[in-house]
């Protein structure tokens, strides 16, 4: 019987040089090992510390298989050995697959020895211990292989779930649309269960109703002490902000705190109206924070959609109610910078009371008059939309040359 | 690699647990949209609920459900109180809806303090990043413009752009300016119910002032509330003449004067008062042409 090493079947370990061929099988992975001289590894299982002098009878007890039998059985006859094994110790079997069925024999502890042990002895135990681990590691896989796929049948039950559930919904919704779920049906689901319904309905339409105020620009909830009110504004149908006061109505009404950037002119509103119409005090308010923001909208959107016009950045104060910029405009004979000064003097307008475009002093006239068309809608429309009238009118312009510069559209 | 067989299956798992959201978001919604229960029914549910569930468990939940219903139109109560304007009825439908894209039509009726509205319109809202974009298109108004034509304009404006705040807003002034006007108007019937006449009813936008010592002596009073496209709002008052011939042919230039005399003291005293000198003025029992030009003490106001 020529026993040759395996070859490396677990991939782990390879071959260590030197050390004496035995004959050895690995079945699953593992090791069980021909109980042949010098030194019969019967010590696999654990629990007896290795003998030196060790009776060369294995043990038989254990492994339930004599000595003389190349291969030792399993002792549970339903661990499957896998076919090619059985025929012949070697070479192993080339469709052995490197992941076969968990053999719980191999979940053992190290086997603890004596001390160190010099010569050949010493390298058939290195070399067993590293079969040993490499039997650990194949259970381990195992191990994981069965909890993935324990994994997986769970991850697959939940997708049929859901996709059932799913299922169900759509055919509901769509018997729904089609208004064949009526009321009645709602209503029939148990008799208690409707009343609680028809209570949560009507709390589901106070809320949407409440929230609809939020869209009205004036809001309020009422506190324990007073009011918070929040008070948004929009340019055209964009909102853009929300701005809170929490006003107290109790001892005295007095603004607790809020969210009104300093440059608005609170503390005077507040002087002037608060005390006499709460009302008044917040549609004035209202007033100065809507031309605020959207005076700031309009310049964000010019900056956004027109940088490619503009020449160096543009200026504004805080209040966004002077705006300094430079553009570029195109003429019959060529490109030409023109310099815009906006003023809102009004600070309850998004629309500025003066514009001032200027050109070159030593312009052409014809771009004077255009300065002064610009001007014009820069004090009708808003910012950004007055660019996009200017551009589509240079596209006129270019295309029919008919149309003076700047005329509107 | 048995990651990647997982993940084929936990990707599934979730893009089904978001649809299954997002459906049984639209199943409530639709149910909510599509179902109305009248006040009555939703007190027969609370007396029905009540009945069954005294002192027990779910009377717990009862009462918070309650609590909170009465929270919210106590809340409702104060703001249409507050800002005048009432919503009489609101219907919703959910156009669009996914992760970050809702799209909702609403239909909603009321009125603002004394005008009545009805209107429609789209309310997008988009979520990026952090903030949640709102913005209404589609908007549509419906009112009885043919009473209000200055307001008409305006309307149209705010149609064009989805300006729905600025509607309420501007919408409110100009109510509270109508609800002013008329009560001013009620206010003069009431205290000089002898020289004051409504002819068109507290509604309308002009009084007349007569002398019952004076037949055919007759001033008018008239009250605009202006309102453009940007939403502000201008009360506009004059004063118009309907004087006998006879009294015409004895004074002429006083007449002439008066609306530009009445325009000044709108200036000067504001609105009630300038009504109030006026509705004195032409009460007195002394010829009013003659107080017009001498001896009133309105006189240096008039000039």
């Amino acid at each position: 019987m020529s026993l040759r090493p395996p070859q490396n079947l677990s991939g782990g370990v390879p071959w260590p040089p030197g050390v004496p061929l035995l004959p050895l099988i690995l079945l699953d992975g593992g090791l069980w090992a021909a109980p042949c001289p010098p030194a019969p590894p019967q010590n696999v299982l654990g629990g007896v510390s290795w003998p030196p002098r060790v009776p060369q009878t294995p043990p038989t007890t254990l492994w339930g298989a004599s000595p003389s039998q190349a291969i030792l059985c399993a002792p549970d006859p339903h661990i499957p050995i896998t076919g090619g094994l059985q025929a012949a110790p070697c070479p192993p079997d080339p469709h052995i697959p490197p992941h076969s069925p968990p053999n719980p024999w191999m979940c053992t502890p190290t086997p603890k020895f004596g001390g160190p042990r010099p010569g050949p002895q010493a390298r058939v135990l290195a070399y067993l211990e590293r079969l040993e681990a490499q039997g650990r590691e194949s259970a381990r896989k195992q191990e994981e292989e069965e909890q993935q796929e324990q994994k997986l049948a769970e991850l697959k039950a939940k997708v049929q779930e859901l996709r059932a559930w799913r299922d169900k919904l759509r055919a509901k919704l769509e018997l729904q649309q089609k208004g064949l779920l009526e009321k009645d049906s709602f209503k029939m689901d148990a008799e208690h269960p409707s009343a609680w319904a028809v209570l949560e309905w009507k709390i589901q339409i106070l809320r949407d109703l409440l929230q609809l105020f939020y869209l009205t620009g004036i809001n309020g909830k009422l506190t324990r002490r007073g009011v918070c009110f929040c008070i948004t504004t929009a340019f055209e149908g964009t909102y853009l902000q929300s701005y809170y006061l929490d006003v107290l109505t109790r001892p005295e009404v007095r603004i607790q705190c809020h969210s009104v950037p300093i440059f608005i002119p609170l503390e005077q509103i507040a002087r002037k109206h608060l005390q006499t119409d709460m009302r008044r005090f917040l549609v004035v308010l209202f007033d100065h924070l809507n031309a605020y923001d959207g005076r700031r909208y309009q310049v964000d959107q010019l900056q956004e959609h027109f940088s490619g016009r503009l020449e160096g950045t543009l200026q504004r104060n805080s209040l966004c109610n002077l705006v300094v910029f430079r553009y570029n405009v195109s003429g019959d004979s060529g490109s030409f910078l023109f310099s815009a000064k906006l003023f809102y003097s009004d600070l309850c307008c998004s629309l500025p009371t003066e514009a001032i475009v200027s050109c070159m002093p030593n312009a052409p006239a014809e771009l004077a008059e255009m300065a002064a068309a610009h001007s014009e809608m820069f004090r009708r429309l808003a910012l950004h939309k007055a660019f996009a009238s200017f551009s589509k009118a240079e596209e006129t312009q270019d295309q029919a040359p008919i149309n003076p510069p700047g005329s509107p559209q | 690699m048995e990651n990647n067989v997982y993940k084929v299956y936990e990707d599934e798992i979730q893009l089904l647990e978001e649809e299954i959201k997002l459906l049984a978001e639209k199943y409530d919604n639709l149910k909510q949209e599509s179902t109305f229960y009248s006040d009555e029914e939703i007190l027969t549910s609370i007396k029905l609920l009540q009945k069954e569930f005294q002192g027990k468990s779910k009377g717990e939940r009862l009462s918070s459900l309650k609590a909170q219903l009465e929270s919210l139109e106590r809340e409702i109560s104060f703001l249409m109180k507050f800002t005048g304007i009432h919503f009489t009825s609101h219907s919703k439908k959910t156009l669009e809806k996914n992760e970050n894209r809702t799209v909702q039509k609403h239909r909603l009726s009321g009125n603002c303090h004394s005008l009545p509205f009805q209107l429609e319109f789209q309310l997008l809202e988009t979520q990026n990043k952090e903030n949640v974009s709102t913005v209404i298109t589609d908007f549509n108004v419906i009112m009885e413009s043919g009473e209000y034509s200055d307001l008409s304009k305006f309307v149209s404006s705010t149609e064009k752009h989805g300006s729905l705040l600025l509607f309420f807003r501007s919408l409110s002034s100009y109510a509270e300016w109508y609800e002013h006007r008329r009560c001013t108007f009620l206010h003069f019937k009431a205290k000089y119910p002898d020289i004051v006449a409504l002819p068109e009813g507290q509604l309308g936008d002009y009084i007349i002032l007569r002398n019952p010592k004076l037949p055919g002596f007759e001033l008018m009073i008239v009250w605009k509330i202006h309102i453009d496209e940007e939403g502000r709002i201008t009360p506009v008052l004059d004063l118009l003449t309907k004087v006998p011939e006879q009294v015409l042919e004895r004074k002429m230039a006083p007449f002439e004067n008066a609306p530009t005399c009445f325009r000044s003291m709108l200036l000067l005293f504001g609105i009630e008062t300038a009504i109030e000198n006026l509705i004195k003025v032409a009460g007195l029992e002394k010829s009013i042409p003659a107080l017009l030009t001498r001896g009133s003490n309105l006189k240096s106001s008039f000039n």
